[in-house]
């Protein structure tokens, strides 16, 4: 009888253990769900953003980046890059609302990234055509890779301190559109970039 | 008689107005369609999660993100049709859309139905292995308590008894 008791004792207590060790292999853990986006220079360096490290542009001055996103969320997502071209007056993203720049979206890419996956992009472009009249500088066209994208009304005093603002939108399937940065369980949290530069020499 | 109109005729002439610049922008049309296309995604990037938590491979996923992107090139095209004699490329693109969408909602659907199945089975086998590792667990105490007993009891025959 003590016998019996014993083989049931050792047979609840291995059950037990080996339950667990079941439902732990068998259980996916979660993760915290987040989002890199970053911007890389010639080298594929976060340095050497200008030609000979200089950031006044002259108009055709090709400036090569790579813009990268990397999904850590945990399944597949839809990511836009948009990019937005600002000076030193117009309003940054802001990080704790949660709110786009109002800065003006020159152009955006998108692709739907698995988890854990890396997407990056040549992010080639060079001032086309700008205009000074009486010290306000005005980048009128940009070149981005193949493309050309007009402007306007974007000035800068002496062409000191423009900015591109690289911004991450992800789809929401609860609206069913994009929205700026990403939700993180009950969280909103946002990922962007800006790079300063000076169109100071558009003739 | 008066030469201001009144006011019956101008809310009639307001209305013509409204009618007329509702008719003469076509944008509306192709709004809903945009409208319709986003739902239908939203709908898709729901089944592809859900095919995702369901358990489906690394190779399933990169099939349906591949599909997805696919689409999204699709869409990408047709957004960039806008002259007015585009309509007939467009309607083309928009078919091609519609079916591709269709055959990754229903593929997705699949892989979550195949994905949620080899899931399970997957358990079962796990919480089983558990049961017959316990229960072989338990044999191995057991003969290992029969044996060691056994050996006592072997030992205790073969004792000397040496007299001080």
């Amino acid at each position: 009888m003590q016998n019996r008791r014993n083989l049931l004792v050792v047979f609840i207590t291995l059950l037990v253990i080996f339950e667990l060790v079941a439902y732990v292999v068998t259980t996916p853990r979660p993760s915290a769900q987040f989002f890199q986006l970053y911007a890389l220079g010639t080298n594929h360096l976060a340095t050497d953003y200008f030609p000979n490290s200089d950031p006044n542009i002259r108009l055709g001055e090709v400036v090569p980046w790579f813009i990268g996103v990397a999904n850590q969320m945990g399944n597949v997502q839809l990511a836009v890059i948009r990019v937005k071209l600002g000076n030193q007056t117009i309003s940054p993203p802001n990080q704790s609302e949660a709110v786009p720049s109002p800065a003006p979206t020159i152009t955006e890419f998108e692709r739907f990234i698995q988890n854990n996956e890396t997407w990056e992009i040549p992010f080639i472009w060079q001032i086309s055509n700008a205009t000074t009249i009486n010290g306000s500088t005005e980048i009128v066209e940009l070149r981005i890779g193949n493309q050309t994208f007009q402007e306007n009304g974007l000035l800068a005093q002496n062409g000191y301190n423009y900015r591109f603002i690289i911004e991450l939108w992800t789809w929401n399937e609860d609206s069913a559109s994009l929205q700026f940065g990403w939700l993180s369980g009950t969280e909103h949290r946002v990922a962007w970039l800006q790079i300063w530069f000076n169109a100071t020499s558009p003739t | 008689m008066s030469l201001i109109p009144s006011p019956r005729l101008m809310s009639f002439l307001a209305f013509l107005g409204i009618v007329f610049l509702f008719l003469a922008h076509p944008l509306g049309v192709s709004s809903q369609i945009g409208d319709e296309l986003q739902s239908r995604f939203n709908g898709v990037i729901i089944e592809v999660h859900r095919a995702e938590s369901a358990g489906a491979t690394g190779s399933e996923i990169n099939d349906l993100a591949g599909q997805l992107n696919k689409a999204l090139e699709l869409n990408e095209a047709l957004n960039q049709l806008t002259g007015p004699n585009d309509g007939q490329k467009r309607q083309a693109l928009l078919s091609q859309l519609n079916d591709r969408l269709s055959s990754l909602q229903s593929t997705a659907v699949e892989v979550d139905s195949t994905a949620s199945r080899r899931e399970s089975f997957n358990r079962i086998l796990g919480y089983t292995s558990g049961a017959i590792a316990a229960l072989l667990g338990t044999v191995a105490y057991a003969l290992g308590t029969v044996l060691r007993r056994r050996y006592r009891i072997k030992r205790m025959f073969q004792m000397r008894v040496i007299p001080k």
